[in-house]
Formats: structure tokens, C-alpha cells, sequence
């Protein structure tokens, strides 16, 4: 069964269309990349898949499942729906909104439920993977770019989700760095995961993604 | 040993003020530059003990009454200078909050208890230091330099008031402001601070510096040329140690209502409405038609509580008020003072 | 301080008084010692007093009492209530004159000190717990989800504003070329502060997308266990006695 399915989906905002007319079933264990010029919708379709936002027309299939806005009003399917996926976006500013990147990394796990334990120790864990003993106490604001992003892949990283989403994850980062998540990305594949990303850049999309999935200027989707 | 207003003329009250300008100049700056932020904030709590130690009013045989003011205490644990900045504090708001003390006088006040006591108490605290060598030595130094120190003080505020008479008559003749000259105010008040409010500055000098000695974790001022390692004054590197200088400030605050017993008012702190009584026979020109300054807290007491609490009342805010300001001042130091 | 007009002024008090609530709230890192909403309920409390009494001698209790609360915080705290202290009082001082001239100055003192005690609580308040510690206070209230959700993203925007208030003061700055003064006259400054606005709503808007999917649903959740222990004894102490102070200088009155 396929991890996430788009049958026919479209969607606009107001009268400026996003999508149009795309179907598309992603599969566990791969490593999608989906590429296209600037507004052409890569950002629309994140939102549907994440849940923010719900087409005008068609599906949008998780799991077996329709995600529509009247299921996402109970709280306990949106929570669960939201649980299985981690969503870096685009820009890591807004996504850090709390006053330490310790915090910012037990956001999430608190949130899931987990047993102060366990909290913690996944904490400590991905803390040190992405190497930010020294920043702990500091506000995820006043950090740099790079920090920031690494910050932002601790906290959705720790929740362990089966889905990860990357919109653009190597925007505004350092060769060093750059080279760094594109080794992570590879490690954190396996059979169950399913990684979806959007990025430019030809040589990373290669050497990381199993399948591209190409979108046009028309929104629509390019047949391979 | 607070002149009130009007007891001395607006240009002795200039004078005195002039002269305190450097002082208060000179003592900022030396503070600042041998002082961390931390021992700043300390300051604060020796203003404190200040503040309490003249709450105590104690009897003096005649009606007066007299109480100890702590400049000494201050500079042996801390330096001269900073228990100029430190007794200027307390003396301000003594005069702004509780009218003790007057506004134009403020000056002479701050001479003779913020520069004239600290100083002579200290470096007699220092030469007798030198002298007896052994352990307790500076806490029996100390109890000398207190007592001349206070004496000292209540010498330069005797000659502030006898002066006036002399200086500053009005065109019937009569004095405009203090009306006793220096052959009444010398006496007066050397016999109250030789004897009773000598003892009294002794006592609290002594059970303050000894008690510090065993609570606070700081080198002492008087000390940094008697101790093997002498280093920054105040230097908290001896940070193991917690500081618990503010315990015996807690104990003294609840009891200072004693000083509430002693009835009297001090020598030359009357009020308008009482000098004639004391014997003058007129109540000079310069207190009828002077300024007259409405503090909040007046005399320490409020009306709609009793005196006991509000007593106490005052004695927390003003030393809540000089630990407050002194952290503030300790804001524009550095963290560690340079080499 | 530069000679700026108007439109820079009020955009940088702006982001001025906005910096300081983010960074206040770091500064006494609190570990719970005492009950958050317990120190939230007292602060109202004392608040509801002071404006109540008709006795100066009430307030001036209050006033002992915050002050040596104040006297314990660290100096850089201690300098971040008085700044917000001085504007307050100066503005009450000032309203308050004509008192003086109608012949009653007791009143200004009295309306000042209650003024001065009632920003000086709140200003401890903040200083001591932080934000999302105060979040948490009134959901142990029982303060409905929406009003508390309301708060917490109207704060999260104003902070958000602070920031891009400032950036973009900043950018205009830039954009002038090398003059020292931008020309706030000729500066589009409707159309900078509407597109502050808008940048600010969709930020803040953004950020509540953020926090929904890591799992956020509206309820504040924290890890921080708070066993009732004598500090709470002491509060509520304290509770009781300001009541009482407060019930026997009103009798007396």
C-alpha cells in the first residue's frame, strides 16, 4: 500500500492556482525529490501532505486514509497525523518558537506523550548528533543560519517520524554543513521511511533521491 | 547628629555642599576603580547596616538622645570610600523619605557622617592596627577608630551649629538660625558622643565587624595589608564560601522599635515649635519663615499604623531602598577589576 | 542618542519594549520553585488590594514588601523593572499634578505609590517566571483553552513585530543612502507599517502552522513535575497575612 497517494488533487489560493490535476502515490522506503521552477507548487503540496492545508479537488490519501479538514478537527487524529510526519520547512525561522534549542527539541516529544525519560534521553541523543551541546541554553533566534537549520532537524528528528518532509534543507547553508545533512539524509533512509524533498540543486537531488518527480511552470505534473 | 533644616544658614549649607563635591567625586572614582560589581552590590548592604545602627536611638542623660551611625564599619570592611558613598546613601534617604535630616543641610550632614567619620575612624583604625599585631587586633582597632571617628564627626557638626549665632544675626540682633553658640554646642554635644552615643557607635561597630567576620566571604579593607594573600578588596574568589553579611540585618531590623523607647530628640534636631523651650526663648527667624520640606514617611511614622510598625516598616524600606540602589551602581562596573 | 524624527522613534520604542519581554523572561531562570499559577493568583491578588484601599499606609506595606523583593533579584533584572517602572510612575506623577494645585498633594503621592506598586508586582512577576511558565499558570486556572491559546499567540506576534519592526527601520535606514536622518516625511511610512503588519501576521501565522505539526493541539504540555512544598506554605502564608493587613488598616480607617 502506498505510504501517501494524490488522486487528481487540485488547489488554489483564491483565484491563483497551485496545483492542478496531480496525482502521484509515494511508497515507503524510497526517496523522493520533487523539482520544478519557482512557483511552480512544490510548497503547495507540502502543505496538503502535512495537513496545513486541504485540496479543492480530488484526495489526498495517507495510510489508507482520506485527510480532509472535518477529520483534522478531532484532535486526536490530528495529533497522530501529525506524529508520524516531520516537516523542516523552508524557512527555519519560523519554525524555532521557543526560548532554548533544548526546548525547542523537547517541543515535540512532549507533545507525543512520551514519559519524561524518554523525553530526555532522546533529547540528549539528538543533541549530540547534530552537535549542540554548546547551544543548548541559547534562544534558537539568536543563532546563525546554519545553527538554526540544525536545530530545526533536531527537533523533528527526535520525534522519529516514519515520513520526513525537506523543503529546500540545504537553503543558506555552508558547504561544510551541506555536505554534513546529505550524508544524514542517507543515513536516516531505511525500508520503513519515506523521504519527500524539494531542492535545486542537481547534484544533491542525485546523489539522495531514488525517484524525481517533476512539476512545470503550469502546476501540473511532468510524465517521466 | 542629623541637622534638620534651617539650623544652619543656606551659605553654610552651600559651603559644606561645595566641599562635598570633590568628595563624593573622588570616592566615585576610586570606587570604581578598585571595586568588582559584586562588592558594590555589598555596599549596598553595609548602607544598610548604617541605616539600621541610627534607628537605634539610645537615652542621653539630659533629655537628648544619640545613636550610632556605622561609618567606621563600613570603610574597615569595605575602605573609606566606599563608606563615604555608602552613609551619603542612607543619608539621603533618610532626609528625602523620612525627613531625618534636612534637604539644604544635606551637606553638612554627609561631612560630618559620610567624610569626616569614615575617614578619621579608619586611618585611626589603621595606625592602631599596626600597632597590636595579634589576631582579634582589628576588631579592638576598630572599636578605637569608631569612637573617634563618631567623635570627630559630632565635633564638626557642634562648630556647623555654634558658628551660626556668631555669623548670621537678623536686624534685631537675634541669631536667624541655630541660636546656641559654640560654647553651648561644643559641650552638648561632645559630652552626648564622648559618653552615651560613643559607647553606642562602639557597641555596634564592634558586634557588626565581628559578626561579618565569621558570615561575610570577603577580605576586609583593613585587613588587605595585614592578610598573606592580599588581593582585590572585597574579591569574591573565596566564592565557596556563601555570604550571610545580610542575616544579623534581618535580626537588627526586627528590633529596631527599641529605639522607639528613648524618648527626647536628639541635640539640635528639634522642631520649629520646640527650640523655644530648650532654652533659646525665641524661636529664630530662619526656622519660622524657612523651607519646610514634607516627607512621605515623617518621623518614621504613618498614620493608621502603630509606631512599633511602622518603625519597622521604615527600616525595611530604607534598607531595602540602599540595596537596591547600590546593585544598581554596581551595574556600571566591570566584572573584574583590571590589573 | 540620534536627533530622529518621529516615525523612527516610535518604531524603535516599539521594538525596544518588545526585545525586553523575550529576554526578561531568561533572566531569572526560575526551576518552579513555587507554584507558577499560585505566584500568578497572588500578583492579582495584591493587585486587587492596592487599588481598592483607601489607606495610604496599605500601600505603602505593599510597597516594603515589593521592594525587598526587588532587593533580591540581580542587579540586570533589577534595572529592567526600574525602566519600566520610570515611565509608568513619571506618566501617573504627571496626570496626578493638577491635584497638587486643587490643594490635595496626598493624592498624588497615594494614586503614584498605587501605580508604582502595581507595575512593580507585575514587573517581579515577569521577571521571576517565565512566559511559558505563565502559560501554564492559567491553564492550572482553568482559564478557557481559546482565551489562553489567544494570549500566547497574541504575545508570540508582538515579539514576532518587535522584531521585524526593527529590521525593517533598519532597511530603511539602508536604503537611504548615506544621509544620516531618513526623510520620514517622504517615506512611504503607511505603506512600511502596513507591510510590517502583514509580515508580522504571517509570521506569527506561520509559526502557529509550525508548532501544529509537531503535534501541538491547543493544550500546553510541560515536563516539569511541581510537589506542593513549604515555599507554596509561604505564599499562601503571605496570601493571608496581606488580607488581613489589608482588612485591619481599612477597619481603621
Amino acid at each position: 500500500m502506498a505510504r501517501m497517494e494524490f488522486k487528481n488533487v487540485s488547489f488554489s489560493y483564491g483565484e491563483f492556482p497551485a496545483v492542478k490535476d496531480f496525482s502521484y502515490s509515494f511508497e515507503r522506503g524510497k526517496t523522493y525529490c520533487i523539482e520544478g521552477p519557482n512557483g511552480c507548487g512544490k510548497s503547495s503540496l507540502f502543505r496538503i501532505m502535512t495537513g496545513l492545508s486541504f485540496p479543492d479537488k480530488g484526495q489526498f490519501i495517507f495510510d489508507g486514509e482520506e485527510i480532509t479538514e472535518k477529520k483534522m478537527k478531532r484532535r486526536e487524529f490530528a495529533t497522530s497525523f501529525h506524529q508520524k510526519q516531520g516537516f523542516l520547512f523552508q524557512n527555519s525561522e519560523i519554525q524555532l518558537f521557543t526560548s532554548s534549542v533544548e526546548d525547542e527539541i523537547l517541543f515535540g516529544l512532549v507533545n507525543m506523550g512520551l514519559p519524561e525519560e524518554e523525553c530526555r534521553e532522546r533529547a540528549e541523543k539528538y543533541i549530540h548528533m547534530l552537535r549542540l551541546e554548546h547551544l543548548r541554553e541559547r534562544a534558537p533566534f539568536n543563532l546563525s543560519g546554519g545553527e538554526k537549520k540544525r536545530v530545526a532537524l533536531a527537533s523533528i528528528l527526535a520525534m522519529e517520524p516514519d515520513v520526513f518532509i525537506l523543503d529546500e534543507p540545504l537553503n543558506g547553508l555552508d558547504e561544510d554543513t551541506q555536505h554534513w545533512i546529505t550524508h544524514h539524509i542517507d543515513m536516516i533512509k531505511s525500508p520503513d521511511r519515506l523521504i519527500i524533498l524539494a531542492a535545486h540543486d542537481h547534484h544533491f537531488t542525485d546523489k539522495v533521491a531514488d525517484i524525481k518527480v517533476r512539476m512545470n511552470k503550469d502546476h501540473r505534473l511532468v510524465e517521466e | 547628629m542629623h541637622i534638620p533644616d534651617n539650623y544652619l544658614s543656606p551659605q553654610t549649607a552651600a559651603l559644606m555642599t561645595a566641599i562635598m563635591v570633590p568628595v563624593w567625586g573622588v570616592s566615585i572614582h576610586k570606587v570604581r576603580k578598585q571595586m568588582t560589581q559584586e562588592s558594590v552590590s555589598k555596599i549596598g548592604i553595609g548602607g544598610a547596616y548604617s541605616f539600621i545602627g541610627m534607628m537605634f536611638n539610645i537615652p542621653i542623660p539630659g533629655g537628648t538622645t544619640g545613636h550610632a551611625v556605622g561609618g567606621t564599619l563600613i570603610a574597615a570592611t569595605l575602605g573609606p570610600h566606599a563608606a563615604c558613598l555608602a552613609v551619603t546613601v542612607a543619608l539621603l534617604l533618610q532626609a528625602l523619605i523620612f525627613g531625618d535630616g534636612g534637604i539644604l543641610a544635606f551637606g553638612a550632614n554627609c561631612f560630618n557622617m559620610a567624610f569626616v567619620m569614615p575617614f578619621v575612624g579608619y586611618y585611626i583604625s589603621k595606625l592602631v592596627r599596626k600597632l597590636l599585631k595579634f589576631k582579634a587586633g582589628d576588631i579592638v582597632s576598630v572599636a578605637i577608630g569608631s569612637y573617634f571617628g563618631i567623635n570627630a564627626a559630632s565635633l564638626m557638626a557642634a562648630i556647623e551649629f555654634g558658628v551660626q549665632p556668631y555669623l548670621f544675626k537678623d536686624a534685631a540682633g537675634q541669631a536667624m538660625y541655630c541660636p546656641y553658640g559654640l560654647n553651648v554646642s561644643i559641650p552638648a554635644m561632645m559630652i552626648a558622643h564622648l559618653t552615651v552615643a560613643g559607647l553606642a557607635e562602639v557597641i555596634y561597630t564592634v558586634l557588626v565587624y565581628s559578626f561579618l567576620k565569621k558570615a561575610s566571604n570577603q577580605k576586609f579593607y583593613l585587613e588587605k595589608d595585614f592578610s598573606r594573600s592580599a588581593k582585590e578588596i572585597g574579591d569574591d574568589s573565596v566564592k565557596e564560601k556563601k555570604d550571610f553579611s545580610w542575616i544579623l540585618l534581618l535580626v537588627l531590623m526586627i528590633l529596631t522599635p527599641l529605639g522607639l523607647l528613648a524618648e527626647g530628640t536628639a541635640w539640635g534636631e528639634w522642631g520649629a515649635d520646640e527650640i523655644a523651650a530648650t532654652g533659646a526663648g525665641f524661636t529664630p527667624k530662619g526656622m519660622t519663615e524657612g523651607i519646610n520640606f514634607e516627607a512621605m514617611i515623617p518621623d518614621y511614622s504613618m498614620a493608621g499604623l502603630p509606631d512599633i510598625a511602622a518603625y519597622i516598616l521604615s527600616a525595611i524600606i530604607g534598607v531595602a531602598l540602599t540595596v537596591v540602589i547600590f546593585k544598581l551602581i554596581s551595574l556600571t562596573h566591570k566584572k573584574r577589576v583590571e590589573e | 542618542m540620534k536627533n530622529s524624527p518621529a516615525g523612527t522613534k516610535i518604531m524603535k520604542t516599539i521594538s525596544l519594549l518588545l526585545k525586553n519581554d523575550t529576554e526578561m523572561s531568561k533572566i531569572e531562570k526560575g526551576k518552579w520553585v513555587i507554584l507558577p499559577a499560585l505566584r500568578l493568583l497572588f500578583v492579582l491578588f495584591l493587585i486587587i488590594l492596592i487599588s481598592l484601599s483607601k489607606n495610604a499606609a496599605f500601600v505603602i506595606v505593599v510597597f516594603a514588601g515589593l521592594v525587598v523583593r526587588l532587593a533580591m533579584l540581580k542587579p540586570e533584572t533589577i534595572k529592567m523593572v526600574v525602566m519600566r517602572l520610570v515611565p509608568a510612575s513619571l506618566l501617573t506623577a504627571i496626570i496626578m499634578l493638577p491635584a497638587v494645585f486643587l490643594g490635595n498633594p496626598r493624592s498624588l503621592i497615594v494614586v503614584t505609590g498605587k501605580v508604582i506598586c502595581s507595575v512593580l508586582t507585575l514587573s517581579e512577576l515577569n521577571a521571576s517566571v517565565a512566559w511559558k511558565d505563565l502559560t501554564h499558570a492559567l491553564q492550572d486556572l482553568h482559564l478557557p483553552q481559546i482565551f489562553i491559546l489567544t494570549i500566547d499567540m497574541t504575545v508570540h506576534f508582538l515579539v514576532i513585530l518587535g522584531r521585524v519592526s526593527n529590521a525593517i527601520v533598519e532597511a530603511v535606514e539602508l536604503r537611504t543612502c548615506g544621509k544620516k536622518n531618513p526623510n520620514w516625511k517622504k517615506a512611504p511610512t503607511g505603506g512600511i507599517l502596513g507591510t510590517t503588519y502583514l509580515i508580522s501576521e504571517r509570521m506569527s501565522r506561520e509559526s502557529s502552522e509550525a508548532m501544529v505539526v509537531r503535534g501541538f493541539s491547543g493544550e500546553y504540555k510541560t515536563l516539569k513535575k511541581h510537589k506542593f512544598n513549604w515555599m507554596d506554605l509561604l505564599y499562601l502564608f503571605a496570601f493571608v497575612l496581606v488580607l488581613l493587613i489589608f482588612i485591619y488598616l481599612e477597619r481603621a480607617m
